[in-house]
């Protein structure tokens, strides 16, 4: 009961943060428009091509301005010395771990729904569907748990903008492809392959995370 | 500043003999392999890939000889991980550039391969695009590393890369059940069907495997004591300094 306090103090510090600056919304969103309007502008799909390449490119648009946010989610508490503060405290390393993984969650769901907006009054497709929705919600999970523990190690490395794209991206595209192919199969492009086998793929590798990386988080954010 | 004992300074010179007669023996294996996939087993397939099918025996020991490299990767980021002994992130370090270098091979056997099958180099098909999907996180492993200014943390760190990259190697072996595509099904472990590869075919094929089994063993070892070597010298200069 201790650890879920601890993961709602994380979390609340996160929220609050982001409310006051809005830093991570207020540029990823602007980002994701401009992407999609470049790839209306560069492909100029017709309304066939637009069914079978969409959710390809939301999932493309929506990771590139995730990656914005994955990058820069720990620097701030580090300029600061936030970071060093909350390691000092007692709350344990998975409290942490989960509770910056929540918020961080909760923006790129806000992200991903104002994303999907954008599409649908753009290309007036409407994906706010049951079915959909849980593809996005249970990648945007995996997304968030991976992000967390790589934004710790970015956030001490050289060249982060450079590296963060080549060490995040072939991690997390086991999550990316199963989410993908499941659009794909829930919207009728491709239904031969199964639309629960996917989600069943995308769970497994979202618990695999879920209990992994708070692990290895607690190696990354270590003193030596 | 510590101690260090003058025997950590010194090359132990059994290794080297050691490893010399090794590298004599796996030579002639090599030697023996080559002449066995081009002199000895008959030509397979269709009419177009005839001769150039003979790259499956040394096209697949390649790959399977990354897979284990990267499971020691696995296990000795584990170990270093828990243990924290240096060694053990020499291991694996060790292994991932074997690792890569043997997967690289792979990837390039394929596309020599591809050309005269499907008519050119690359294809974008599941387990070739997972393939290189599992270079690129080693390839991750081995950059984080060396952009990583503290040398402590770029170990942690490619540690936990090591350990969350294996979980993609199952992914590259079952791509073609999973997916389907125009790839070979597996000939090689759970997911391999019987009488795919039958006669000298199977001999060869089994004996290309263990000769590159014992190859990247090898080359694990070596490179882990190039490890140690560089470890040593810098000792030693530390000591006379």
């Amino acid at each position: 009961m201790k650890l879920l306090y601890f993961i709602w103090v994380i979390f609340k510090k996160e929220f609050l943060v982001e409310l006051h600056t809005k830093s991570f919304i207020g540029l990823s969103v602007p980002t994701s428009l401009i992407l999609i309007v470049l790839f209306s502008f560069l492909i100029n799909p017709s309304v066939a091509e637009l069914n079978r390449y969409l959710p390809g490119v939301i999932w493309l648009v929506f990771s590139l301005s995730g990656m914005l946010i994955l990058t820069e989610l720990f620097l701030e508490d580090i300029k600061n010395a936030v970071l060093d503060a909350i390691l000092l405290s007692p709350i344990p390393r998975e409290g942490i771990y989960y509770g910056k993984a929540i918020a961080f969650s909760l923006m790129l769901l806000m992200l991903q729904f104002s994303t999907l907006l954008i599409v649908f009054l753009i290309f007036n497709i409407n994906f706010f569907t049951v079915g959909f929705i849980i593809i996005v919600i249970l990648s945007t999970f995996g997304f968030s748990l991976l992000g967390t523990l790589l934004s710790a190690m970015l956030s001490q490395v050289r060249f982060r903008q450079i590296l963060g794209p080549l060490l995040f991206f072939p991690l997390y595209l086991p999550i990316m492809i199963s989410s993908v192919e499941a659009s794909l199969a829930y919207f009728g492009v491709k239904p031969e392959f199964g639309y629960s086998t996917w989600i069943f793929v995308i769970i497994a590798y979202d618990v695999l995370l879920f209990l992994l990386c708070p692990w290895a988080f607690k190696y990354v954010v270590e003193k030596t | 500043m510590k101690e260090i004992p003058l025997k950590k300074l010194v090359d132990n010179k059994m290794s080297g003999i050691l490893r010399l007669t090794m590298l004599f023996i796996l030579f002639f294996i090599l030697m023996l392999n080559l002449v066995l996939i081009f002199f000895w087993v008959p030509s397979m397939g269709s009419s177009s890939g005839k001769e150039a099918a003979r790259i499956l025996y040394l096209h697949v020991p390649l790959a399977w000889g990354g897979f284990l490299a990267f499971f020691f990767v696995f296990i000795g980021s584990i170990l270093y991980l828990l243990k924290r002994k240096i060694s053990f992130y020499q291991f694996a370090f060790s292994s991932a550039e074997i690792g890569f270098f043997l997967i690289s091979l792979a990837l390039i056997t394929g596309m020599i391969w591809g050309k005269p099958v499907w008519g050119k180099y690359w294809i974008w098909e599941p387990k070739i695009t997972t393939t290189l999907i599992l270079w690129f996180i080693y390839l991750a492993y081995i950059m984080v590393k060396n952009y990583t200014p503290d040398i402590s943390k770029g170990m942690i760190f490619s540690s936990v890369i090591g350990i969350l990259g294996f979980f993609e190697v199952p992914i590259v072996y079952y791509a073609v059940q999973i997916w389907g595509g125009i790839h070979w099904n597996p000939v090689i472990g759970p997911a391999a069907e019987d009488g795919s590869l039958t006669g000298n075919m199977l001999f060869t094929f089994i004996f290309s495997v263990i000769v590159f089994t014992v190859f990247t063993i090898y080359l694990v070892w070596f490179r882990y004591s190039l490890e140690n070597f560089e470890k040593r010298l810098f000792l030693f200069k530390r000591v006379f300094k």
